[in-house]
């Protein structure tokens, strides 16, 4: 299956900003008979910062989007679920999280619903940035989280195959 | 069924929100130089050594010093696990390998574990490798085959994320879906959530050693799979597991292990089953990896360059539930297992385990802040007796009343210093005496003293320990002893075997036994300072100072400083404050809180692990594990050896001896020794670590080696050496015993020569001829008649001169030649011719005496010398000898042989040169040729 619709945003909760960003141009496949997974999401399309110039910080100095393009997540779902019937899933997808070249395994909870015409996922997690060797400076360490909040929703639907 | 059975099993729901309560836990720094490793894994090795994997690579570890033993970059390890001798690794860049103190060698490799990385390893009974991956299922590996068993053979899921090895030889994998058993290979049992286990995502694995696995999950916590007990059986932790993934597991004795994502290690008691332990240090933080170490302390790394070690044995409660428990002014144990204290604040009881869900329970006593509780006993009736310093006695009895008694009710003095339960009923030690309680109440006891710090009742003896008046002890119908003169005794305690110790402030341990025996460990800490208490666990006395901790055993004898062991060092605490729980545990009150002490035998021998590293004979690297034989020049020995002792790294110190070189057994602080110049010879290197006094008799770490004898002081060496001379002596010998035996026989030869020469020189013939020849000249011509006898006489007296030269000249021999044939003539007339050629440059060549006048007068003895034609002799020397020849006319009548004759010139001359006497007869003429020789010097 592939994902033709995305929704990915950030949340930074820091003692003197909020920050939150989204991203629509993420891209996924999804294999119902494997169980297997991989999402892509161009770190450097993320809007809806404070100002530009947070954007322009955010794509230079912390995430380095011209060396590391996009964040990867792949992998498997854990739970012996059967995706092609209607419902709704709370599953575990579990696989090589990769923002900024470093990849983390982690463990991610999901809600998976199926309907007639393709499935959507739901997820949130948490992202340590140290895990990720994002290294935020002293000055701005009141502004920025050192644990940002994920919310990922994708639309997947058959893609003929 | 099966789920029933689960459901009824499930043991105890942990609602662990925090507690203070932890084993003491030890931190290990693991530092090369000024960086900080961030250590991800651990493993001990089969000698101790903690090895562990870093960002900068393998290191190793003996609590003290850190060695480098692979250099690597970034987190390159996947797993590891030890071996026989030292350890394997698994690397994400797919290669298996092997590393030794000395070496580290890639066992196999495989590009497929970059896709599947292993992330467990595992060594069963008979050294097959294990490994889990993850995607690929499960590997096995020996030495012949590599074989894989993947979700086609019933492995539950390829993804494989942990696996260990039953004491049976059983292999268990925690898989993304549940825990799968295997025996040679093949499935034997599935654990996922369809069996009853709590979570498929199972993360870690660990075997324990009452053969059953615990399981660690991705949410649903720690669970126990029960496999002796026939069906299968879960005991869950919790319902409800609030402390995310657990990325380890391990059951050590009756504690479970769960190493957390963000809340460090959470220890669990199951013998108490009321609640765990976590240690408020490693809130936070997430553990890397857990491993229990071989003295049965827990390890853990949590990223940092820091590995924490947990000793179960020592427990401190500095505060529970706002309550300040460093200032505990009584403390006992009660039959129902709880434990009953004092403080400043009032007396209170709890069970002997501190948790969050368990609270104090506070006893109705009225506190006098100047009368307070300063001992505590329990009776055998279930009621606990309170003493307080001032203010008599409170008894609580097991219905809760509190009764009060003082000095109106017959107690001695108000003042109770110490209260102790005993056969006859409850003792009391006062500023004033000793008081009995029992059925009839209280009873004044004989004993002199007025002021006593404790008393005990063995064997319905009395003991009191006194101020400065020693211990008096005296029997239920009379007589007493007293002990240890006018010193001051503060507690009595009751050894496993029953008997009465006493011990004061620099007394030492002073036996009950008969007055006069002298006490132990006067000088020792704590003795040299101030004395808190004695308790009494595991057969040892305890004693707890401000100076120390000392363990002393009455049976054996042996004492053990344990203060830094049990991290009981600078304390401060009231008297007597020490009980012993049903468990064994020993409870002391001091300024660092509640003390839990739960020693171990270890504890008490005293033991230190040691490790022989590497010995290297003539800088080169040799086995420690068998007798090891090198040449001679390779004789300077380097042994590095370590003692394990992560309790105290710092204080271990070692005895060593070389045997072979000398007996002396030497200390030292150094963990690397060199001998130099060692003599060939058999050696035993031996070392043993040890902490406080001495290794006692610990055993020895023994490294066996010989030197051998260089080549030429080899036993075969000197045997072949000392054939060859007494060959060549024997060679030497026998030429010169030959040279001997030739001049002997040339001796011989030239007095037979020259006697067969004089011989027939006087040969009557020759002398009756010259007679009868000078008879006829006498008449005819007188002077030639003188002219002959002259001639003969010079002839005669040339043979005399020359018999005992070995060579003279021709020149001589052609005159005595000449002279000789002279004579003859005179016989024969005419009828004889010499002709003697002998060119002036042979004339001073050499020739044996007579040689010619010899050859000659043989040629007239043996030839018809009358007759038509002249006999002629001729006498001819060439370059290199002389030949006397002459025709052969054969005598009618044979002459008389005087034995002499070619055959002793032949010889005198093979004496003397190589070259031969010839003998030749040809063309009717017998030749002689004589070689010539060198001439006399």
């Amino acid at each position: 299956m592939r994902a033709v619709s995305s929704t990915i945003s950030f949340l930074s909760e820091a003692p003197l900003e909020t920050i939150t960003a989204s991203n629509a141009q993420g891209t996924g496949l999804l294999d119902l008979v494997e169980h297997t997974f991989a999402v892509r999401i161009p770190v450097s399309e993320f809007v809806g910062f404070n100002s530009p110039l947070q954007r322009e910080h955010f794509n230079e100095n912390y995430m380095a989007t011209a060396k590391w393009p996009s964040a990867t997540f792949q992998g498997r779902i854990i739970e012996a679920v059967e995706l092609d019937r209607p419902g709704t899933y709370s599953v575990r997808a579990k696989g090589a999280l990769t923002i900024r070249g470093v990849a983390r395994e982690r463990i991610l909870p999901c809600t998976i619903v199926v309907d007639a015409s393709g499935l959507s996922v739901h997820s949130a997690f948490e992202v340590v940035l140290d895990d990720h060797g994002i290294r935020i400076p002293r000055l701005v360490q009141q502004k920025i989280a050192a644990t940002v909040r994920v919310e990922m929703s994708m639309r997947f639907v058959a893609d003929g195959r | 069924m099966s789920m029933k059975l689960v459901s009824t099993l499930v043991l105890c729901v942990l609602s662990v929100t925090a507690a203070a309560q932890f084993p003491l836990v030890r931190a290990v720094e693991v530092r090369t130089g000024q960086r900080r490793p961030a250590i991800s894994r651990m493993a001990q090795d089969a000698q101790g050594l903690l090895w562990a994997a870093t960002d900068e690579g393998l290191l190793r570890t003996d609590g003290d010093r850190v060695e480098t033993m692979l250099a690597m970059e970034g987190d390159g390890i996947t797993a590891m696990a030890p071996v026989q001798e030292g350890i394997i690794i698994a690397t994400l860049d797919g290669a298996l390998v092997h590393c030794t103190g000395e070496r580290c060698d890639t066992l196999a490799c495989d590009t497929t574990w970059r896709v599947h990385p292993i992330t467990a390893l595992a060594i069963d009974k008979h050294g097959v490798i294990w490994a889990a991956t993850y995607g690929g299922g499960l590997l096995r590996i020996d030495r012949t085959e590599r074989r894989s068993i993947t979700h086609a053979d019933g492995l539950p899921d390829d993804h494989v994320n942990d696996l260990d090895v039953l004491s049976d030889g059983r292999v268990v994998a925690a898989t993304d879906q549940g825990l799968a058993l295997f025996r040679d290979g093949r499935v034997e049992a599935v654990m996922s959530e369809r069996e009853g286990a709590p979570d498929n995502l199972t993360l870690c694995v660990h075997a324990s050693a009452d053969g059953s696995v615990w399981a660690g999950t991705d949410r649903g916590g720690v669970f126990q799979w029960r496999l002796a007990e026939g069906p299968l059986a879960v005991l869950k932790f919790s319902t409800s597991w609030e402390m995310g993934p657990v990325r380890n597991v391990l059951a050590v004795g009756d504690m479970v292990w769960a190493g957390t994502d963000a809340d460090g290690p959470i220890a669990v008691d199951l013998r108490l089953q009321q609640g765990a332990y976590r240690s408020r240090d490693a809130m936070g933080k997430a553990v890397k990896d857990l491993l229990v170490d071989h003295d049965g302390a827990v390890w853990w790394c949590d990223g940092t360059e820091l590995l924490h070690r947990a000793d179960p044995s020592i427990l401190f409660v500095p505060e529970h539930e706002g309550l300040d428990l460093r200032r505990i002014t009584a403390l006992c144990t009660d039959a129902a297992g709880r434990i009953w204290f004092a403080t400043a604040e009032g007396l209170f009881n709890h069970v002997a385990f501190f948790s969050e869900e368990r609270t104090i329970t506070r006893v109705p006593v009225p506190v006098d802040k100047r009368a307070g509780i300063i001992s505590l006993a329990a009776d055998n009736n279930g009621n606990v007796w309170a003493a307080t310093f001032g203010n008599g006695v409170y008894k609580v009895q097991a219905d809760g009343r509190v009764k009060h008694y003082t000095s109106a009710d017959g107690l001695s003095n108000d003042n109770v210093l110490s209260v102790r339960s005993g056969e006859r009923g409850i003792w009391f030690a006062t500023l004033e005496g000793v008081s009995l309680y029992d059925a009839d109440g209280f009873h004044r006891q004989p004993v002199q003293a007025g002021f006593v710090y404790d008393v005990a009742e063995a064997e319905r003896i009395a003991y009191a320990a006194t101020d400065g008046e020693g211990v008096w002890s005296w029997a239920e119908f009379g007589g007493g002893e007293h002990y240890g003169a006018d010193s001051s005794f503060y507690t009595l305690v009751r050894d496993p075997q029953g008997r009465i110790w006493a011990a004061g402030s620099g007394t030492g341990f002073l036996p009950l036994l008969q007055p006069g025996l002298h006490p132990i460990a006067a000088d020792r800490p704590p003795f040299d300072g101030e004395l808190y208490a004695i308790g009494c666990s595991g057969g040892s006395l305890i004693a707890f100072g401000n100076t120390g901790v000392l363990a002393f055993d009455p049976k054996s004898g042996a004492l053990r400083d344990v203060t830094a062991a049990f991290s009981l060092d600078g304390i401060t605490a009231e008297l007597n404050v020490v009980a012993t729980d049903s468990s064994g545990a020993l409870w002391f009150g001091c300024s660092k809180g509640l003390v839990r002490v739960r020693p171990t035998p270890a504890h008490f021998i005293g033991h230190i692990a040691t490790a022989l590293l590497s010995a290297r004979l003539g800088n080169e690297v040799v086995r420690t594990d068998s007798t090891v034989s090198v040449d001679h020049d390779r004789n300077t020995l380097v042994v590095r050896f370590t003692g394990l002792h992560y309790a105290d790294p710092g204080a271990v110190r070692f005895e060593y001896r070389l045997i072979g070189l000398d007996t002396t057994v030497n200390r030292t602080r150094d963990r690397e020794l060199t001998f130099n110049a060692l003599m060939p010879g058999d050696y035993i290197f031996g070392v043993r670590a040890y902490t406080g006094d001495g290794a006692g008799d610990a055993p020895w770490q023994e490294f066996r080696f010989s030197i051998n004898l260089p080549w030429w002081r080899t036993a075969w060496a000197i045997a072949a050496g000392m054939v060859l001379l007494l060959l060549v002596a024997f060679v030497a010998l026998r030429a010169r015993e030959r040279r001997i035996r030739y001049r002997d026989r040339m001796e011989q030869e030239k007095v037979r020569f020259q006697l067969d020469a004089l011989r027939s020189q006087v040969d009557p013939h020759f002398l009756f001829n010259s007679f009868n020849a000078l008879v006829e000249l006498i008449e005819s011509d007188p002077s030639i008649a003188v002219q002959h006898v002259e001639q003969l006489s010079i002839f005669f007296r040339n043979i005399l001169q020359m018999r005992d030269r070995e060579r003279i000249s021709l020149q001589e021999e052609i005159a005595l030649l000449e002279n000789y044939v002279a004579l003859e003539q005179r016989r024969f007339g005419n009828a004889i011719q010499v002709d003697i050629h002998v060119p002036d440059s042979l004339q001073h060549s050499g020739i044996v005496p007579l040689t010619l006048q010899l050859l000659v007068e043989n040629a007239l003895k043996h030839n018809t010398v009358v007759g038509r034609d002249v006999f002629i002799i001729s006498v001819r020397a060439t370059a290199d000898h002389v030949e006397v020849s002459n025709p052969i006319r054969p005598r009618l009548t044979p002459p008389r042989s005087t034995g002499f004759g070619i055959q002793s010139i032949t010889r005198r001359y093979a004496a003397l040169t190589d070259r031969p006497v010839e003998v030749l007869r040809e063309d009717g003429l017998f030749t002689v040729r004589i070689p010539l020789i060198e001439p006399e010097p």
